[in-house]
């Protein structure tokens, strides 16, 4: 089994942090993992893809088909939709960045969501943004998704369970803010409170 | 501990390029050198991180040419030496490159080009195994990053066996790929060498060369013979009537593809880590009694034409199929190959798809990546247009690579030719002579790249009275590739760690550029005022100019914070200027003209105060 994961958002919103921690967590649960990332010039505030595939077999960097897609971004989401199967778990930051270009106009809110609900029955906004600035500390919204992600244990299947993410987590040198670490939470309670 | 020194049977998750390091340090390699550049930029970046406490050498170096002839120098030497660059750096150390062929090395010598299909961060997507046809050197490409490891660790010894550079090609998904490494022993560098002098085998002047050229093309075959015995190729299911020959990070795709479709059993697979030459009897004893065979690699048909020569040579009949059904623009994808297998072969398997239909998608803008929030260039930028604008004046940019290239984009579309590292400065020399004298010459340059290339064709324009204005963006750090130290950077750029800073302006100054200038372009009003009497000068003197817009990347060095700024709304008169004409991505429309700070992008470095014609924008002090 191969579990393929899709991280897309804007160069900058910490992409590859997020990546770096499950693939650790895969390596401390004995799994295989393949991280392809974008670095260089995308990373200065263009649309950013991250494929991370776990499992006993992985070869190919490359995916066609995501089982998960964490998307730091509404527009990023929706921009990736192809990756989205019937059955994918979509994880979404609930909140629109404008492209920075003069006079850009993007579709609503509404419209972005109605897509992908009809793309994917297993669709979950969070309001990553809101809850990292509530924290004091908007740089940590993906680690509001991952503590969502975390929370619905959506990597047990696969054999990453909690306990290696946690681990992971804290020999990271992003367990040091205190503000990580509170965003990671939010992003648990949320995902335990849907049930 | 660091990740590069993990003991041996470790296992540890690597980055393709850092898997790289580790197999140099796991071959005693003394002397390392590279210039950034992606998708290569941290293997030296994790070497150098690690070169005091294993006792190696390891620096950055002012150009790939550089960084190839002083490793080189070192593999002459008897020292182990690793030289790293991005594909088209390759172009840039070619010299070196082809003559170092004829001379050889005495101790192992690997050349790293780490190659990048699709365009992420490049100017183009040359395949540089090419260059080992070209040139007589063997090119070999790793499918993962613990081949790249285990590759790097057999090249030391094959370069030395043959005495004869080689080159471990890389692509952006080897180089950019994090996956489960397991160590081998590192082993004690030897940093010190000694010279044997020998003109006849060392000094390459028309005499000796014809020698040379001899005795390489006797190696080439040696060579050739030997690539027979590499352990990294290997045959998968011998014999089969369907036979795919995957080079690279080809047979990753090929192998997982073949694998999740229980087909695995149906074909021989002929796995290449030597993509030149190829194993020719090992490709042979495979085609001989074959009906089809497909050809699967990333970037040109450099395995293809290969394959169909021995093919033609021996007389052999079967279909051969490569780029003609795998698309050879971009990267592989399962799907590319999976479409190839079925053309090929002619057999059903189900192709995975990312086809989607939505008419949402349509809507979604592109989103290219843009200036940071608080960047230096864009007021840079900024007053370049107002002062032009000012004094009526056309021009022509003549603009290059890094960071300061966004600006071909909106609101600025002030980049007008792209060519290569230095071209700015280069084609200036041209479009300054020919151009009328009503156009002015622009070149934009950055600081890294003027070090790198921007030298020459400045001395250029001073010996040859080209009239045009250079504008360097000096934000005191390789910026784009992830902020390397460069000669006008605060950092050491080497692992002696001794800080040698050679400012630009001094390098200007001494090349003749009389009318050489430095200024903040965080105060847009005197840089305006400065390009104003630049502009003015180049046009009425006909003589090359400098101006230099020194401040840090605020990614590098963040601004001091003065306070946060906020939006007056009472005084926003809805011009636009800040959100539609300077355009940082901290200020927008909040949606009827009033312009509004992202907050959560904002980082208060004031520089949109001088931009605001009311001084609407305002610092609000902290307490």
């Amino acid at each position: 089994m191969i579990k393929n994961i899709l991280i897309c958002g804007i160069g900058g919103q910490g992409q590859l942090t997020l990546a770096k921690i499950i693939g650790d967590a895969s390596l401390k649960c004995g799994r295989n993992v393949v991280i392809a990332e974008t670095r260089g010039l995308s990373q200065r505030g263009g649309s950013v893809a991250v494929y991370v595939k776990i499992g006993d077999e992985v070869y190919a960097p490359l995916f066609e088909k995501a089982d998960i897609m964490l998307a730091l971004e509404l527009i990023e989401a929706v921009r990736n939709i192809g990756f989205i199967a019937k059955n994918t778990l979509a994880i979404v930051n609930n909140d629109i960045i404008k492209p920075n270009i003069p006079g850009v106009k993007v579709p609503s809110k509404e419209e972005l969501i109605e897509a992908l609900r009809k793309a994917t029955s297993k669709l979950f906004l969070v309001n990553a943004t809101y809850e990292a600035l509530k924290i004091g500390s908007p740089k940590s919204l993906n680690m509001v998704i991952l503590g969502f992600l975390t929370g619905l244990n959506a990597l047990a299947d696969v054999g990453v369970d909690r306990e290696c993410i946690m681990e992971a987590f804290k020999s990271s040198k992003y367990y040091r803010f205190r503000e990580n670490i509170e965003a990671f939470n939010v992003g648990e309670k949320l995902a335990e409170n849907i049930d | 501990m660091h990740k590069l020194l993990l003991p041996e049977g470790s296992k540890a998750l690597m980055l393709g390029n850092e898997a790289i390091a580790r197999g140099a340090l796991e071959s005693g390699v003394g002397f390392a050198s590279a210039y950034p550049g992606t998708p290569s930029s941290e293997i030296i970046e994790s070497l150098l991180e690690v070169a005091k406490e294993v006792g190696m050498y390891v620096e950055w170096s002012v150009n790939e040419k550089v960084a190839y002839e002083a490793a080189y120098a070192a593999a002459l030497c008897g020292v182990r030496s690793l030289v790293a660059m991005k594909h088209v750096g390759l172009n840039v150390a070619s010299d070196p490159l082809m003559t170092s062929a004829y001379i050889g090395v005495e101790a192992g010598f690997v050349v790293v080009t780490a190659d990048d299909p699709n365009m992420h961060s490049s100017q183009n997507e040359q395949d540089n195994r090419w260059y080992g046809l070209h040139a007589y050197i063997p090119v070999f490409e790793p499918s993962t990053p613990q081949e790249a490891k285990d590759l790097t660790v057999f090249l030391y010894d094959f370069s030395e066996k043959h005495k004869h550079p080689v080159i471990l090609r890389s692509v952006t998904r080897v180089s950019h790929t994090h996956s489960v490494v397991t160590l081998g022993r590192i082993v004690k560098p030897k940093t010190k060498g000694f010279f044997v002098k020998n003109p006849k085998e060392r000094v390459a002047i028309p005499q000796y060369a014809r020698e040379m050229k001899k005795k390489l093309l006797v190696k080439w075959r040696n060579i050739c013979n030997d690539i027979e015995k590499n352990p990294f190729n290997k045959v998968i299911n011998s014999g089969m009537k369907n036979v795919i020959i995957a080079s690279g990070v080809g047979f990753s795709y090929v192998y997982e593809l073949l694998k999740t479709h229980n087909v695995l059993d149906k074909f021989t697979i002929v796995k290449l880590s030597s993509a030149v030459p190829v194993p020719r009897e090992a490709i042979l004893n495979e085609l001989g009694n074959a009906e089809k065979a497909l050809i699967v690699e990333e970037g040109d048909p450099v395995v293809e034409y290969q394959v169909k020569v021995i093919v033609a040579e021996e007389k052999v009949g079967l279909e051969i199929y490569g780029k003609n059904v795998i698309e050879p623009m971009g990267e592989l994808s399962l799907f590319k190959v999976a479409e190839g297998v079925k053309k090929a072969f002619n057999i059903e398997i189900e192709t995975p798809t990312r086809d989607f239909q939505e008419d949402v998608l349509e809507k979604i803008p592109h989103r290219p990546p843009t200036l940071c929030p608080g960047c230096p260039y864009r007021p840079l930028y900024y007053a370049l247009k107002l002062t032009l604008a000012k004094l009526k004046v056309e021009a022509v940019f003549s603009g290059d690579i890094g960071c300061y290239t966004l600006g071909v984009n909106k609101p600025f579309e002030m980049h007008d030719t792209v060519v290569d590292m230095g071209a700015s400065i280069g084609l200036a020399n041209g479009f300054s002579h020919v151009l009328d004298e009503k156009t002015l010459t622009i070149a934009f340059i950055g600081d890294s790249t003027f070090y790198h290339a921007g030298i020459p064709p400045l001395l250029n324009a001073v010996v040859n009275n080209a009239p045009f204005l250079t504008v360097v963006f000096d934000n005191e750090t390789t910026a784009m590739t992830g902020f390397q130290p460069h000669p006008g950077s605060d950092k050491p750029t080497s692992s002696l760690n001794v800080n040698v800073r050679v400012p630009i302006e001094n390098i200007a100054m001494a090349l003749g550029v009389a009318e050489t200038y430095v200024v903040d372009p965080y105060s847009i009003g005197e840089t305006e005022a400065i390009l104003e009497k630049l502009i003015k000068y180049v046009i009425s003197e006909r003589k090359p100019a400098v101006l230099i817009a020194r401040r840090p990347c605020v990614l590098y060095k963040p601004p001091l914070k003065h306070g946060v700024m906020v939006v007056e709304e009472a005084e926003c008169i809805k011009c636009r200027l800040c959100y539609d004409f300077f355009s940082c991505p901290a200020i927008v429309n909040r949606g009827d003209g009033v312009a509004e700070i992202v907050k959560n992008l904002c980082i208060d470095c004031g520089a949109c105060v001088e931009v605001c014609p009311t001084r609407a924008i305002k610092v609000v002090k902290n307490d």
